[in-house]
C-alpha cells in the first residue's frame, strides 16, 4: 500500500526526493501520512482536492483486497 | 360549453397527432445520433495522421506503463492494457479476467480515480493536458450508450406529456455527451441543475403553443 502511494506521489511532484510516506498499520486499519515539498502540496491536493480523492479511492481499492480500512493524510510541513 | 368540448376534443386530437410526430421524431433523433457517431468515427479516421498525434506513442505507452505499476501495487495482477481510438477520443482498455470489478469500482468510481491520477501525472511529466479515458471490459462505453438511450426515451416522455424530466446525477464527461445530443434539437431543451454530486440535467421540452 505504501508503495502504491508512493510511487503516484512521485510521479506528481517536482521535487520526489523529497516525498515521505509513512505507514501505520493496525489490525483492521492502515494509516497513510504523505508528506512533501511546501511547493508540491497543491499538486497532491488538486483542484478541490480532486487528486488527493482520486489516490483515496485507489488506495481504498488496493486495501479493501486485504480487507483492510485505509485513511490517506496529506500533510502540511509546520 | 359547447365549444369548450370541441376543444377538448381537438386538443386530444392534436395530441394524438403529436404522440405520432413524436415517436417519428425520436426515431429521427436516434438516427441523427448514429450517423453523428459514424461520422465522428469517420473523422476520427480520416484525421488520425493529425489528431491522435496529439497524444504521441511515447505519451500512451507512458500512461500504459504507469497504469500496470498502479494494478500491480494494487495487488492486482494479470491485467493487460491496449490503447484504442474510439470515436476521438483515447481509450486505455484494461482487460482482467478476474478482478474486472474491483478494477472498476463502484459505479465506475475506481476507473474515475485512476483517470484522474495517470492524467495528472502525465500532465506533470509532458507539460500539455492530457485527457486519457481509461476503460475497462468496455464499462463506460456500455454505460454511456445505456445513458444516452436512456436520455431519449425521457425526451420522448417530456414531449409527449409538455413537462420536464429530471436525470440521475452523472458526472462532467455523461452529462457532457447527454447535452450534445439536444444541442441541434428545437423542441427539446436541456441544462444542469444542482452541485457536486448531485449535478444533473433536466430535460425540458418546449411549449411551442
Amino acid at each position: 500500500m505504501k508503495a502504491l502511494v508512493t510511487t503516484i506521489v512521485e510521479g506528481l511532484v517536482d521535487y520526489p526526493e523529497n516525498v515521505k510516506v509513512t505507514e501505520t498499520v493496525g489490525e483492521s486499519i492502515v494509516i497513510l501520512e504523505i508528506s512533501v515539498a511546501q511547493e508540491d502540496i497543491g499538486k497532491v491536493i488538486g483542484k478541490e482536492g480532486r487528486i488527493a480523492n482520486a489516490i483515496r479511492t485507489v488506495a481504498k481499492a488496493a486495501a479493501a483486497k486485504q480487507g483492510k480500512k485505509i485513511t490517506v493524510e496529506i500533510m502540511t510541513q509546520k | 360549453m359547447e365549444d369548450k368540448n370541441k376543444k377538448k376534443f381537438f386538443s386530444f386530437f392534436k395530441r394524438a397527432e403529436k404522440n405520432y410526430d413524436t415517436s417519428e421524431d425520436v426515431k429521427q433523433r436516434e438516427f441523427a445520433l448514429s450517423k453523428k457517431q459514424n461520422e465522428d468515427t469517420r473523422t476520427t479516421e480520416e484525421s488520425e495522421d493529425q489528431d491522435s498525434t496529439k497524444y504521441s506513442p511515447e505519451i500512451v505507452s507512458f500512461c500504459q506503463e504507469k497504469m500496470q505499476q498502479m494494478l500491480e501495487a494494487s495487488g492486482i495482477s494479470g491485467s493487460k492494457i491496449i490503447a484504442k481510438n474510439k470515436q476521438g477520443k483515447m481509450y486505455l482498455e484494461i482487460t482482467n479476467e478476474k478482478e474486472t470489478g474491483r478494477i472498476i469500482g463502484k459505479d465506475g468510481a475506481h476507473l474515475h480515480a485512476f483517470q484522474t491520477i495517470i492524467n495528472a501525472m502525465a500532465y506533470k511529466k509532458y507539460a500539455q493536458p492530457i485527457r486519457l479515458e481509461i476503460d475497462a471490459n468496455d464499462y463506460k462505453y456500455r454505460k454511456l450508450e445505456s445513458l444516452k438511450s436512456n436520455a431519449l426515451r425521457s425526451a420522448k416522455y417530456a414531449q409527449l406529456n409538455k413537462t420536464k424530466v429530471e436525470l440521475e446525477p452523472m458526472n462532467a464527461a455523461e452529462r457532457r455527451e447527454i447535452h450534445m445530443l439536444f444541442q441541434d434539437d428545437q423542441e427539446i431543451k436541456s441544462f444542469s441543475v444542482g452541485e457536486g454530486r448531485e449535478r444533473h440535467i433536466v430535460i425540458d421540452a418546449l411549449n411551442e403553443s
